[in-house]
């Protein structure tokens, strides 16, 4: 086992204990299978179709079947936000406990032990929406997914990565700003949902545009009604902008931190 | 001279308003060293700043002739560490967590040297448990299990006796001697238990509100700072005080009745041992013992800090 592998294996078995995958395998299922069996949606992309044409029509509920995921994936944007505000407290209440000073006393390079915690901490929700996403699409279609376009359920991929990445940002950013769990979950949640509540009064405006999850659920209109021009700033610019705050981090654990 | 593991050059550290290092001065060459001082002098913050988890905002540190904060991994790959009040993951057994660290260390044969190293610790009954489940103790010893697993050169221990009954804190020590004598392994102790360094130690610094003010071999620490507090134990002390009191160069600090015990200041030990048996020869009292009234390197410490 290399080294590198060790710390994750050891960071997933202290943080991923039971039930901490089933807490968030088991809404996300809940979510997303509730969104792909919603039958009334279905309707509506049925009558769009041209009469005659069964592979149109195969088409058009297997487009159906990753915007319905989707969108019910942005609806549980609550949800999500809670799980990484939960699992980035955890950054926190390691660097308040003395643990964070242990892992940095292990023969390390800092940048190793922040990927780490990266891999566990972010990739973990994200493999498990991903699987539910992907087997549910397989499950709930059956065949039809033969008539999918490819190239949607990737763009369908890059939003709920958009998505993941921005709530995940925000909330590493918080942790280590504030180095305090309880602080840390409270402070991420109220942002998160403060920043949303916001979005959504502020009607029309541009920003709008720009500040998941209001942002992403326009690019997913657009792109279910088929628009020629798609929003993609609305996916690029939050994405940017997440990496830009987890670089921040970065920089700052690395270069900064004392433990 | 000797090729120096650990350097430190006026090193200062503030935590905003605290200044918690003032200029420390530190030149360690091998062999097992003792950092001894009071509470909040800044021992562990000097440990912090040589494992590079701190950054000295003035000054120079060198471990391995590396800086611990721009080279923390290569320095921490030869470096094993206790530190003080350690935390662990509570869910994992005590042989899985040391057969990661092994890991990270890059240890060849991970199963048979987490093997030796439980059985060298006395964890072997209870490796298999989770952590969670240990006693104070069994989580020090795991700490420093987890401190040598990875054959460091240089291990850095706060405290590692804490939490340790008499017998366990023996065992530590013995081990601790043994890696030093055997496999070369230098210690860094920090440590207030004074009586422990005395039987290990090679060599002590004294730290006191962020600087070094004495350092030095024991040997020498106790001919600069004479020991002058004796217990005498014997029959009726209190009548033995008032001849003391009429002599010059003893100064009688206290007399403990009920236990039989006499505590003085003595400015030659050598030559007062004689005319305190004649005098207990005259006035018929038996002595017990005649010892210094704490451990040398206590006595030495107390001298330091007084002065």
């Amino acid at each position: 086992m290399g080294r590198f592998w060790a710390l994750i294996e050891m960071e997933a078995r202290r943080l991923l204990k039971f039930p901490v995958v089933e807490l968030i395998a088991i809404p996300a299922v809940f979510y997303i299978f509730r969104g792909l069996m919603s039958f009334d949606e279905s309707r509506t992309f049925i009558g769009l179709v041209e009469p005659g044409s069964l592979q149109g029509l195969l088409r058009e509920v297997a487009g159906s079947l990753i915007v319905r995921g989707l969108i019910s994936i942005l609806g549980s944007y609550t949800f999500i936000s809670f799980i990484y505000a939960a699992l980035t407290s955890s950054i926190a209440r390691d660097i308040s406990t003395g643990y964070m000073r242990f892992l940095l006393s292990q023969p390390f390079r800092r940048s190793e032990v922040f990927v780490a915690k990266l891999i566990v901490s972010f990739l973990t929700p994200l493999i498990v929406y991903f699987s539910v996403y992907s087997i549910s699409i397989v499950a709930v279609g059956g065949l039809i997914v033969v008539f999918m376009n490819l190239l949607n359920l990737v763009i369908g991929y890059v939003i709920v990565l958009t998505l993941f990445l921005y709530v995940f940002s925000i909330c590493l950013c918080i942790t280590l700003i504030t180095k305090e769990a309880i602080t840390s979950l409270i402070s991420s949640l109220l942002f998160l949902y403060g920043v949303e509540y916001t979005v959504r009064m502020m009607k029309n405006h541009p920003v709008q545009y720009f500040i998941p999850s209001m942002c992403l659920w326009n690019f997913l209109v657009r792109m279910h009604c088929a628009e020629s021009t798609l929003p993609w700033l609305s996916v690029i610019v939050p994405l940017v902008l997440s990496i830009a705050l987890i670089a921040i981090c970065y920089i700052y654990f690395t270069k900064r931190l004392e433990v | 001279m000797l090729r120096s593991i650990l350097e430190a050059r006026e090193v200062f550290k503030s935590y905003r308003r605290v200044r918690a290092l003032n200029g420390l001065n530190l030149r360690i060459s091998g062999g097992v060293v003792g950092l001894i001082g009071p509470n909040g002098a800044g021992k562990t913050t000097a440990i912090k700043i040589f494992l590079g988890l701190l950054r000295a905002n003035r000054g120079s540190v060198k471990v391995f002739g590396l800086d611990p904060w721009r080279n923390g991994f290569e320095v921490r790959r030869r470096v094993g560490v206790l530190h003080e009040r350690p935390v662990y993951p509570g869910d994992i057994t005590g042989r899985l967590f040391l057969k990661y660290i092994a890991s990270f260390y890059g240890v060849k044969d991970v199963d048979a040297r987490v093997r030796e190293v439980l059985k060298l610790v006395g964890l072997e009954f209870v490796a298999h448990r989770p952590i969670k489940e240990y006693s104070a103790g069994m989580v020090q010893r795991l700490g420093f299990a987890k401190a040598i697993i990875g054959n460091p050169e240089l291990v850095i221990l706060d405290e590692p006796t804490a939490n340790l009954d008499p017998a366990g804190r023996a065992e530590i020590l013995d081990l601790i001697a043994m890696l030093s004598k055997d496999e070369g392994v230098s210690f860094l102790i920090s440590t207030h238990i004074l009586s422990e360094l005395e039987r290990v130690c090679k060599k002590v610094f004294i730290i006191y509100r962020g600087r070094i003010i004495a350092e030095g071999s024991l040997k020498d620490m106790v001919e600069r700072y004479r020991l002058t507090e004796y217990t005498v134990e014997l029959t009726e002390p209190s009548k033995l005080a008032e001849k003391l009191e009429e002599l010059e160069h003893v100064k009688v600090l206290d007399v403990d009745e009920a236990r039989g015990r006499l505590y003085l200041s003595v400015a030659d030990p050598d030559s007062f041992r004689k005319t305190l048996f004649k005098l207990a020869l005259e006035l018929d009292l038996k002595i017990i013992s005649f010892k210094p009234r704490y451990g040398i390197l206590e006595q030495v410490y107390r001298r330091v800090l007084s002065d």
